[in-house]
């Protein structure tokens, strides 16, 4: 019981959150609004444990605050009771009518059965996970819940190159609160953790793109990511780039819900903004993906006016504000300067006019493409016969343009990381170039299958 | 005459069929890769957790991590001669089970000094460089793991 407490009151929390912010009657299909809401649940108390914490408040009053607010939430949404874990209806008769659609379910639930048993028996092999969520996400977390109230002054004192000191603390905090209030270090915890972002993650990607395109279509899309053997590899090792991975995701689709209508869609932007923070407080490089969001809603300018953009920007900015001026504070705070950024300086326009740097990572960047994901065969094979087989659409309401900027733009800026990186490149490029591209291919995904063109248009959240 | 739309709407359904034989094909694979694990998962789980290498090296340091009942700076000292490698592997380990007391792999100012002799499992006491400092081993665990104070 203590072991699933701590982490059924957050995805309850992250549910009557999601379910309070999205006005609930938008919503019928809870199977998208628990892989969206499960997650945004764990930052959430993340979130709420180290701010209240950084206040000295005792983690039992902490708790209290999260029982309030979830109580608050309850209290709130007294009329939707009855849209409690309404699933949408489940005919088999439909199943068996369309061949294609029972052929591809089954093929569905026997991959996630699948994956499911391989993070379970890779955790019975790595119940600590891999090197690094051992030894920085798992080695924080033991520090927090053992010293609540000075592990600022501890990780102050700690080997910052080594343990990485500056990371965000989403899933340090996390597995720290539920260590906390279960009373011991259970391995079980990150491992749930990670089982819940991983796999909630193709859960959203499943029903986000059946949402807005066929069931046929959202299986073939959930697929996909079931069916890459490094997206299992990375959710069981506990790393966290599945978690900013899922924010990613979270907040593209979002934006896309609110930009697939044509007026303003304030709840769902704000939703979109607490997902882009809450990746900001998984992973520094949520806040570059925060820096190209904004950077990439300057093309809707084609096809709105700089102050409908300005409203939705305003919009985003507010949900992320309470997350980053947490991310604020544990960065000045707290956190010692990150090793890339303190490292600048009279070398950067050294590396950036260093032409065989730009090969180097170039050349990584093309051999990454060829053996992405370790699968039996070059998956982009697979997209470039969807595009054939069906091409591409970009309208102003489906978000593809301003969402393949992003992700283009995530890219660059990745590949200039690479090439002011004041380690040795080789090794940069080896120890991290696969995990990066993997936090991008969720959103890869769904805006691809958002822009294959189709008979009838995306549909449009009423 | 040939309808294209038919020609197209067929070439379609194919190469649907083709990327459904791709994801069941590589799904296969990954299952060929984990077969002796679903063919015998509880036999798999007994002889497996908790006897990975991270885990029971874990055990060597319950008694040190118990030893400190408030939050130490360690100076940590490994193997004389060890691989970079293996040598930073073993700090890390270290600090991950040794947490929240800070272990140091450098020269500093701290309250306790401790050795992770996973190998040779015992100080030399008449040549350790701590030891004729005004160094003296408060506990010393009988499994490579001693800890020495002032």
């Amino acid at each position: 019981m203590m072991l699933v407490f701590p982490i059924l009151l957050s995805c309850l929390l992250g549910y009557l959150t999601c379910l309070f912010i999205f006005e609930e009657r938008t919503l019928s299909d809870s199977r998208f609004l628990i892989n969206l809401s499960f997650p945004i649940g764990l930052g959430i108390s993340s979130l709420i444990f180290i701010s209240f914490n950084l206040l000295h408040f005792h983690y039992l009053l902490i708790l209290l605050i999260e029982i309030g607010l979830t109580a608050l939430l309850l209290v709130k949404l007294k009329k939707v009771k009855r849209s409690f874990f309404k699933f949408e209806h489940f005919s088999l008769n439909k199943l068996i009518l369309n061949p294609v659609l029972l052929f591809t379910t089954v093929i569905y639930l026997y991959s996630w059965l699948m994956d499911a048993g391989i993070f379970f028996f890779d955790t019975v092999k790595e119940p600590n996970g891999l090197w690094d969520a051992w030894a920085m996400w798992n080695m924080k977390a033991k520090v927090i819940s053992q010293a609540p109230y000075n592990w600022p002054d501890l990780f102050g004192q700690m080997n910052m190159d080594s343990f990485h000191i500056d990371y965000p603390l989403l899933q340090t905090g996390f597995i720290a609160r539920s260590w906390l209030l279960m009373g011991n270090e259970s391995t079980y915890i990150p491992a749930i953790v990670a089982f819940i972002f991983a796999f909630c993650t193709i859960g959203l990607l499943y029903s986000s793109i059946t949402f807005f395109t066929t069931k046929t279509e959202g299986l073939i899309a959930g697929l996909i990511l079931l069916c890459t053997p490094f997206f299992m590899i990375m959710g069981d090792s506990q790393y966290a780039d599945n978690t900013v991975g899922f924010f990613y995701l979270a907040t593209i689709v979002l934006l896309t819900f609110a930009q697939s209508h044509t007026s303003l869609k304030p709840r769902l932007l704000i939703l979109a903004g607490i997902t882009a923070g809450l990746s900001a407080w998984s992973k520094n490089e949520g806040i570059l993906f925060i820096t190209c969001l904004i950077i990439s809603q300057f093309t809707r300018l084609f096809f709105k006016n700089f102050r409908e953009l300005a409203a939705e920007l305003k919009y985003l900015f507010l949900g992320m504000l309470p997350v980053l001026i947490v991310v604020a504070y544990h960065k000045l705070a707290i956190a010692p300067t990150n090793d890339i950024i303190q490292a600048q300086g009279a070398t950067t326009w050294a590396k950036l006019t260093d032409y065989s740097r730009y090969e180097t990572v170039l050349n990584w960047y093309i051999a990454q493409f060829g053996t992405f994901g370790k699968w039996v065969l070059n998956p982009w094979w697979l997209f470039l016969i969807g595009i054939l087989a069906n091409g591409l659409s970009f309208n102003k309401n489906n978000g593809v343009i301003s969402n393949s900027i992003l992700l283009i733009i995530m890219l660059a800026g990745f590949f200039f990381i690479y090439i002011i990186t004041p380690l040795d490149l080789t090794f940069h490029l080896s120890s991290s170039i696969h995990r990066l591209f993997f936090q991008l291919f969720p959103s890869f995904i769904f805006v691809y299958f958002i822009a294959l063109k189709r008979k009838l248009p995306i549909k449009q959240f009423s | 005459m040939y309808d294209t739309q038919y020609i197209f709407k067929q070439v379609r359904k194919i190469l649907f069929v083709f990327l459904l034989c791709i994801l069941v094909w590589q799904q296969w694979s990954t299952f060929s890769a984990h077969q002796d694990q679903f063919l015998a998962p509880v036999e798999f789980t007994r002889n497996n957790y908790g006897n990975d290498y991270i885990s029971q090296y874990g055990k060597r340091f319950e008694e040190a991590r118990n030893f400190f009942t408030k939050p130490t700076i360690l100076q940590y000292v490994g193997e004389a001669n060890e691989d970079p490698s293996s040598g930073t592997f073993h700090y890390y380990l270290a600090q991950y089970y040794l947490a929240p007391n800070i272990v140091l792999n450098r020269n500093t100012v701290c309250d306790a000094i401790i050795y992770n002799l996973y190998n040779s499992k015992q100080v030399d006491i008449a040549t350790n460089f701590h030891l004729n400092n005004g160094w003296h081993i408060a506990k010393n665990f009988n499994n490579g793991i001693i800890i020495l104070s002032k």
